[in-house]
């Protein structure tokens, strides 16, 4: 951990890192690849349009024409599926495109900076993460009005506090090494030095802790589209879907089942990946 | 350090001192937050209280008399006076103070959440110690597996899924509600506890009634929390197995359950502590969802309610009190863990 980052890889190391590459890395992203390609190719797989009513075939169970039941509405719920999942992964990837930096850009400033600064940006992040985040993240919601991007915003606020803190202990360890030193010699300073030097090393932790994040916040989306707080209907939404098929649950189960379980096989693709990559490790730990 | 007493004094007092002001800062920092969504909010209240047919000027009143003309510091100056003195605003949609709203259904959340407490701890610390003392064994694997899925599972989905086959399909326990309608209408609530006030009511049936219908929304909480205890624990039993002591300990003929139980627990304590209170904290807030499925009378489905409602004194009272009981646990913990372990 407290080393400085390698220049390379000598050819050994390299194998080891391949054979340390783990099951759950590999199940994970093929879970992930089963849920994201659907989504993306959702209108050449589906033959039904996931608006259409049609009341006289409202509540069928799953048939060869429709493999997962139709809905309420007579909406066909397959087609449904692969529409929600752009709406659940889209929400993920917003909040991680937003989460991320900035939590990275507070914890380094915090770290490199030090001083009254680092204090400042540490108690704000201390402060932050003491607060019941999901609880928190409803009241946003529920208090400035439902919709996917409040939803995102809610979720963001409440995620960077983690990212600012893992920043800001490596960025720590790296203030004074003769890494930096050598960087700083041949005259990069400043914001150059952060963006190429300083960030690389904080990246690796990171990425265990985006795919932790993302499958909680999965599970997050889902809870406040269960709710009635995420997309508007009729736009298809998993966590919505469920909240719908709870109304007819102990008739036509399947209408809640199947959409509950695209939300627990996204999530654990992430957590599986956050194994595997915890697993596979940070380069730097190898021995 | 210095080893003698007063040293140790000393020590205690800083922590306490400086615990009370890092909790004191963040309970005034939630309160900012809930008073920031407030103001926020595009609901305006005053136009609530007039209605939308109210003339300008008795709007103009309501307004006033909301205090909604002050410039902000002032209000928030008054919103942290009424919530000190446990005003926390009417509900839009009962009528009736959030406050004492919130006193009535506090406690059958509090009994949720402590009876899944009770349940995640027990189960956790024992799947711990057995993974623990047989590595790689079969409860490694299923302590593995039941985390993997508490953190995966959607908990409302699973709620709906246990309803629908143990309620509805199977008839083996209660369904939604804290007691059968039978029970619900003739059964006083004076504690609020279901179960204390089921047992003292002397209904025939109701006691058994109200365990039926707890049983479910327990065992969700208990599933989805057991393996944040069980994993950790296990992972820093698993490194003091390593240290010299166990060694030691081993060496002199202390079996090994005697090693884990009297010297490598103990060790860990301070960690263990620190867990409970996080699953404990975590626990208020997934009894949101818990109960919201189970349509349970609580703080969280009191929560849910006035989020469908659009609330927002409803919402960010019972915003504010799940915070409030959150941060203190945890603050309270904190500094717990750091006198049990000066190191941490």
């Amino acid at each position: 951990m407290n080393n400085p980052p390698l220049p390379a890889c000598s050819p050994r190391r390299a194998i080891r890192r391949v054979r340390a590459f783990s099951p759950s890395l590999i199940v994970g992203s093929f879970l992930l690849l089963l849920i994201i390609v659907p989504a993306l190719l959702a209108p050449w797989l589906t033959a039904h349009d996931p608006f259409t009513q049609n009341l006289a075939l409202r509540l069928q169970a799953p048939s060869l024409g429709h493999p997962c039941g139709t809905d309420g509405l007579g909406r066909d719920v397959l087609s449904r599926l692969l529409y929600g999942a752009r709406a659940t992964l889209g929400l993920a990837t917003l909040v991680a495109l937003f989460m991320v930096p900035s939590g990275l850009a507070v914890g380094i400033l915090a770290g490199y900076v030090g001083g009254w600064l680092d204090r400042l940006l540490t108690a704000v992040t201390n402060l932050v993460m003491a607060f019941p985040t999901l609880v928190l993240a409803l009241a946003f919601v529920g208090v400035l009005g439902p919709g996917l991007l409040n939803c995102a915003l809610a979720l963001m606020l409440t995620g960077w506090p983690t990212y600012a803190r893992l920043a800001r202990a490596e960025t720590r360890i790296l203030r004074r090494s003769e890494y930096l030193d050598a960087a700083r010699m041949q005259g990069i300073v400043g914001a150059r030095l952060l963006a190429g030097h300083v960030l690389p090393a904080c990246l690796p932790t990171m990425q265990v802790r985006l795919a932790l994040d993302l499958a909680s916040i999965i599970l997050a989306a889902s809870a406040f589209g269960f709710l009635g707080l995420g997309v508007r209907p009729p736009t298809p939404e998993w966590g919505a879907m469920i909240a719908d098929g709870s109304r007819v649950l102990f008739e036509q189960w399947w209408i809640a089942a199947f959409p509950g379980f695209l939300i627990f096989v996204a999530s654990l693709a992430f957590n599986l990946a956050a194994e595997g990559l915890r697993d596979y490790g940070d380069p730097r730990d190898a021995t | 350090m210095n080893p003698d007493g007063g040293g140790a004094l000393r020590r205690l007092l800083t922590t306490l001192v400086r615990s009370a002001a890092t909790l004191t800062a963040t309970l005034a920092a939630l309160l900012c937050v809930t008073f920031a969504l407030s103001s926020l909010s595009p609901a305006d209240p005053a136009l609530k209280l007039v209605g939308e047919h109210g003339s300008v000027a008795s709007y103009e009143q309501a307004r006033h008399l909301l205090g909604l003309d002050l410039p902000w510091p002032q209000r928030l100056g008054r919103y942290a006076e009424g919530a000190f003195h446990g005003d926390l605003g009417i509900s839009l949609s009962t009528g009736a103070p959030v406050a004492r709203d919130l006193r009535r259904v506090f406690p059958a959340t509090f009994e949720l959440a402590t009876l899944a407490m009770m349940g995640s701890a027990v189960l956790g610390l024992g799947l711990a110690l057995i993974s623990a003392v047989h590595p790689r064994g079969v409860t490694d694997v299923l302590v593995r597996v039941i985390s993997l899925a508490g953190n995966s599972l959607p908990i409302f989905w699973l709620g709906l899924l246990a309803l629908y086959l143990f309620y509805a399909r199977l008839g083996w326990l209660g369904g939604p509600g804290r007691l059968d309608d039978a029970y619900e209408y003739t059964i006083d609530m004076p504690s609020g506890f279901v179960l204390l006030d089921a047992w003292r009511s002397g209904v025939q049936g109701a006691f058994p009634n109200a365990v039926s219908h707890l049983i479910l929304p327990v065992a969700l909480l208990v599933a989805y929390a057991v393996g944040s205890i069980a994993r950790p624990t296990r992972a820093a039993l698993l490194a003091e197995a390593g240290k010299d002591y166990v060694l030691l300990a081993r060496a002199t003929g202390a079996s090994v359950w005697s090693v884990v139980l009297r010297q490598m627990l103990p060790a860990t304590a301070s960690l263990v502590l620190t867990l409970l209170a996080l699953t404990y904290a975590n626990l208020l807030q997934g009894a949101v969802l818990v109960e919201t499925v189970f349509a349970r009378p609580g703080i969280g489905r009191y929560l849910t309610t006035a989020l469908f409602a659009g609330d927002t004194p409803a919402i960010l009272g019972s915003t504010l009190v799940i915070g409030i009981c959150f941060i203190l646990i945890n603050g309270v913990t904190d500094s717990l863990a750091h006198l049990l372990d000066p190191r941490t």
